[in-house]
């Protein structure tokens, strides 16, 4: 039996389904990954999950010439002379050249929170994706009578707050913190990379009660006391796999009644959409690439400063209003 | 005045350069980021051609129609911030 999963419009496909492993690893792939369907041409990216023992040495290691890109406490990255990258964990190794993905998953792995085993996940794939042109953003796309937007900046800045009030007021909806950047025709376009939201029980219930979520949300274990939910029937006829974005909004937490738009000097939106760039540090060329990306995507949106009010709690269709408003179409 | 000595870019330095002739650079090892206006976006340009700081301060007075001093004196002060911040390096 084979099983296709399709992240940011690639197709990884899952042989065999025979381990415990593999199965585990496609359960929090679909809890963590938006499905974004591929054009017919594209060549699959075929994943292999290897199991390891307890005691056994790994065996998805990157050769002797590969080059140390990137190391901190809890990863290291290599990169071959032909493009392939390894990923070196204690429980978890992975490889990844242009159409297949190796995983090797130590028994420990699986005994991880949610949110450990999502941010290994997430930045596996997201690095196998930089190898086909997709660049992983944090950040939320949403679109509404063909205005296509982003929500940007640092955690804690409320994205996920103004995204689920613009989503109230009839917006669709991309993603949430996660979304893949990508060329297509001359124009940057985003992808929903994430399908599941994380957020505390209260903003669970500010928004519509359950009627936006399919179930209780489960404990990630970390992240500021939030949980994973996942969308809801109400999100999903919302949901849109991807967009060109027309107007990035920059957005901080402020206290006033009503929200402020600024406008940003492009140069200073480059900068924060710099911030925000997921593996951005991998080597110089992949940065430079991404670089480029990011330039062009300021250079086609207008760019703006939002310092979120009270209204994007209380009045959401005022939100909603400032926001097209400020946008050129 | 600024070091007549040669200098180069630092290769660990990524740059581009907008639409609106603005220009963002990248330093790889200190991760920091820096945007230059449009004429130390030029300078930036004509540094990476190879230009002495000398040609540069030229090619700036004749472009943005300032007088030579005032063009030397701006461009060295902005050599010495990039080599400040790590962005340019001895030759």
């Amino acid at each position: 039996m084979t099983t296709t999963m399709h992240i940011a419009g690639q197709p990884f496909v899952f042989e065999g389904m025979d381990s415990e492993n593999q199965r585990n690893l496609i359960d929090v792939w679909t809890e963590l990954f938006a499905a974004v369907e591929s054009s017919p041409d594209t060549k699959p990216i075929t994943v292999d999950v290897i199991s390891r023992g307890q005691s056994d040495s790994p065996t998805t290691v990157a050769p002797d010439e590969a080059e140390l890109l990137f190391e901190n406490p809890d990863a290291s990255f290599w990169v071959g002379a032909n493009g392939d990258y390894w990923m070196q964990r204690t429980d978890f190794n992975c490889a990844m050249s242009q159409d297949r993905l190796t995983f090797e998953i130590a028994p420990e792995f699986w005994s991880h929170t949610l949110f450990d085993k999502r941010d290994a996940c997430l930045t596996a794939v997201s690095a196998q994706l930089r190898l086909r042109g997709i660049y992983g953003f944090h950040g939320n796309g949403l679109r509404k009578d063909g205005a296509s937007i982003l929500i940007v900046g640092d955690s804690g800045a409320g994205k996920t707050t103004l995204t689920l009030s613009l989503v109230k007021s009839g917006w669709n909806y991309l993603s949430d913190d996660a979304l893949g950047l990508t060329r297509v025709d001359d124009q940057i376009e985003a992808r929903a990379l994430r399908q599941g939201i994380s957020l505390t029980k209260d903003a669970m219930e500010r928004w519509e009660g359950s009627e936006m979520w399919a179930d209780a949300p489960k404990p990630l274990g970390s992240n500021k006391g939030k949980g994973l939910v996942l969308p809801g029937d109400s999100l999903w006829e919302r949901h849109i796999p991807s967009c060109v974005p027309q107007a990035i909004f920059f957005c901080q937490v402020g206290n006033s009644e009503k929200s402020e738009i600024i406008e940003l000097p492009k140069a200073a939106a480059l900068g924060l959409c710099l911030r925000q760039a997921l593996g951005l540090w991998m080597n110089s060329s992949l940065t430079k690439e991404n670089m480029e990306l990011l330039k062009d995507m300021v250079d086609q949106a207008q760019c703006f400063r939002i310092v979120s009010g009270r209204d994007v709690i209380d009045s959401p269709e005022d939100t909603s209003e400032l926001i097209l408003s400020a946008i050129i179409r | 005045m600024s070091d007549p000595s040669p200098i180069s870019l630092n290769p660990e330095v990524v740059h581009t350069t907008l639409a609106d002739g603005q220009a963002v650079l990248l330093h790889m090892q200190t991760h920091k980021y820096y945007s230059l206006n449009k004429t130390g976006s030029k300078v930036w340009t004509l540094l990476e051609s190879g230009d002495s700081v000398g040609q540069i301060s030229d090619k700036i007075a004749e472009d943005f129609g300032i007088d030579e001093q005032r063009a030397a004196a701006d461009v060295a002060s902005l050599i010495d911030a990039l080599k400040s911040a790590g962005l340019l390096e001895a030759a």
